[in-house]
């Protein structure tokens, strides 16, 4: 026990037993503070104003007998351990009160340093654990009975062996109409679904349930949560609705642009001037431009909406990279540049968005063509243990390192240069991050000034999980 | 000379889609709603229509169930075409057995090859 004195209230209307005790305690090497009142009132009015480790209570006062004392101080409800100081034809009602509360008794003929110090001690470890259990009982029993998570535990059979009162509610059967009651479909195969539920004014919603192995009683059970996701379907609605009304909005005027220029230079519409002809190619190529532009913005604002799908099936990342090369050979064979590729030479299986990560490799090596004027452009595949690792890197004009931070934000562009080609929308590396983070994967950046660029990223090998 | 019918419910579409087709050898009939779609396919049988999934009234899906519900129009090819190609959409239309699927804008590169490929100008 720790070294600042233990703060002792003896409530004994006998001068000499009183003297006795402080006596004994004397003789221990326990360092105390003993505070002595002759009556009960005295001795409840001192607890309520002092604090107090420990109360010794004699249980014949003249002020409160026995067992009636004893109550009395429980119903003051001070929460400190008390000790009863019992004669020997006291046993009975000492044990009594040990009942209804009391850490311990002592009887007074045998008091001796040893077994009252123990007594003392011990009771006030007791209590402390009684007190923590009493704690962790209560937060548990606010946790569970006030969560807004419908919480059930179901045994094996799918027989309910606990319910709280949200999960009563979304069930919309009382606790005793669900304990000790079937409910099968909870042990359906996919331990993550969705079930009509009772929400708020007694309407219908959305619950999503959670079903883990856990024990109950020592028995293999299992906890199920039901959450209320009413809202969130609506919210996802409505996005998915403002994208695709978006998306239609926009398109349409930009298809009728697009088709009535392409047929005035087609020449459907009669014989055209090239100066005419040069005007149209202008105005063709920047409703292209638009279009990639609105396509950029719905796939991120997919991305940031959690809309984005990907469509998952295991592929070989060597076979990628061969495609992704022999798509960009003849451009750089235009620019005079270098691409190859380091790859192992075995499949490299993947769990993903083929299409996705096509598209990845497409924007990041745009960009090194785009800042790319001498040297090379490389695609290296890298096996770990659980992850592969993709960069592709280049010699062109880097980034500068205050920028680096930021390539990976909307609508920054560094080093725009105007040109043949086609012109960046801004988003290209925001999408890039966006889908190998849709992959659990994670992407990098290192570049030099003049020496040039590197992106990294990692995907998770076949099996490893996608969102 | 083949005979397409165009149902979208923008005029400019419907205006830029037949100059598109005329000038590529097609006779083309137009229809700008729903309604109307089922009934003209019905009196024009054209070879192929080119359908669009949102307008007004109902979706072009809906009247693509109802063409197949006739004997007359059942076995006219379908091109959807929509300004909103999400992957759902495509997915939805491949399964229900439409012969192809556009998204707006298009380019004329991608439109008449696939409506080519269609009335088996072309081999596949």
């Amino acid at each position: 026990m720790n070294s600042s004195p233990i703060k002792i209230l003896l409530i004994e209307d006998n001068p000499q037993e009183a003297r006795l005790v402080h006596e004994i305690l004397s003789e221990s090497d326990m360092i105390f503070e003993l505070e002595h009142k002759n009556r009960l009132k005295t001795g409840i009015k001192y607890l309520q104003e002092v604090d107090t480790h420990i109360v010794l209570l004699d249980l014949t006062l003249p002020d409160g007998n026995g067992l009636d004392a004893f109550v009395k101080m429980q119903f003051q409800k001070l929460a400190i351990p008390i000790i009863i100081l019992t004669g020997l034809d006291d046993v009975n009602v000492a044990t009594t009160a040990i009942r209804a509360g009391a850490q311990d008794y002592v009887v007074k003929e045998n008091m001796s340093s040893d077994n009252l110090v123990r007594a003392i001690r011990y009771a006030i470890e007791r209590k402390n654990v009684e007190c923590a259990l009493e704690n962790s009982r209560a937060s548990f029993h606010s946790i569970v009975e006030k969560n807004a998570d419908g919480i059930l535990i179901i045994d094996q059979e799918g027989i309910v062996q606990f319910v709280n009162p949200a999960a009563s509610f979304f069930l919309s059967r009382d606790k005793a109409n669900l304990l000790n009651q079937k409910l099968e479909y909870l042990l359906d195969d996919d331990p993550l679904r969705e079930i009509n539920i009772q929400i708020k004014n007694g309407k219908g919603g959305i619950g999503e349930i959670q079903r883990v192995q856990t024990d109950w009683k020592g028995e293999k059970s299992y906890l199920v949560t039901i959450r209320d996701i009413t809202a969130r379907k609506e919210l996802d609605k409505l996005k998915d609705e403002f994208i695709s009304n978006v998306s239609h909005e926009l398109r349409t005027p930009l298809t009728s642009i697009r088709e009535s220029v392409s047929q005035v230079l087609d020449g459907i519409l009669g014989k055209i001037t090239e100066k005419q002809k040069k005007f149209l190619s202008v105005c063709l190529k920047n409703t292209d431009r638009l279009k990639r532009l609105v396509d950029n913005l719905l796939d991120i604002a997919k991305i940031e909406a959690g809309e984005f799908e990907l469509k998952s099936n295991r592929w070989d990342m060597a076979e990628l990279v061969d495609n992704v090369i022999s798509s960009f050979t003849p451009m750089a064979q235009n620019k005079g540049l270098e691409i190859r590729s380091l790859v192992p030479n075995h499949a490299i299986n993947i769990s993903g968005d083929r299409d996705q990560i096509f598209q990845v490799f497409n924007n990041l090596l745009g960009n090194s063509f785009k800042f790319t004027e001498t040297g090379l452009i490389e695609i290296t595949v890298v096996e770990k243990k659980k992850w592969i690792e993709c960069s592709v890197a280049d010699t062109g004009k880097g980034i500068a390192q205050d920028e680096l931070p930021k390539v990976f934000n909307k609508f920054q562009q560094f080093g725009r240069i105007d040109g043949p080609g086609e012109r960046g929308t801004g988003l290209g590396l925001p999408i890039v991050k966006g889908i190998i983070e849709l992959h659990r994967g994670k992407i990098r950046v290192e570049s030099k000034a003049n020496i040039g660029t590197k992106f990294t990223f990692t995907l998770p090998k076949h099996n490893g999980g996608l969102s | 000379m083949k005979k397409i019918l165009i149902a979208d419910d923008d005029p400019d579409i419907i205006m830029l889609l037949a100059s598109r087709l005329n000038a590529n050898g097609y006779q083309v009939v137009t229809t700008s709603d729903c309604s109307t779609t089922i009934k003209k396919a019905y009196i024009e049988k054209p070879d192929l229509i080119i359908l669009d999934i949102r307008m007004p009234s109902t979706s072009g899906i809906n009247v693509y169930e109802s063409l197949k519900m006739f004997n007359t129009t059942e076995n006219i090819p379908v091109i959807f075409i929509t300004a909103y190609p999400s992957d759902h959409i495509r997915k939805q239309v491949t399964e229900m057995g439409a012969d192809d699927f556009i998204a707006k804008p298009f380019k004329t590169e991608e439109l008449l090859p696939k409506v080519k490929k269609v009335l088996n100008e072309i081999p596949v």
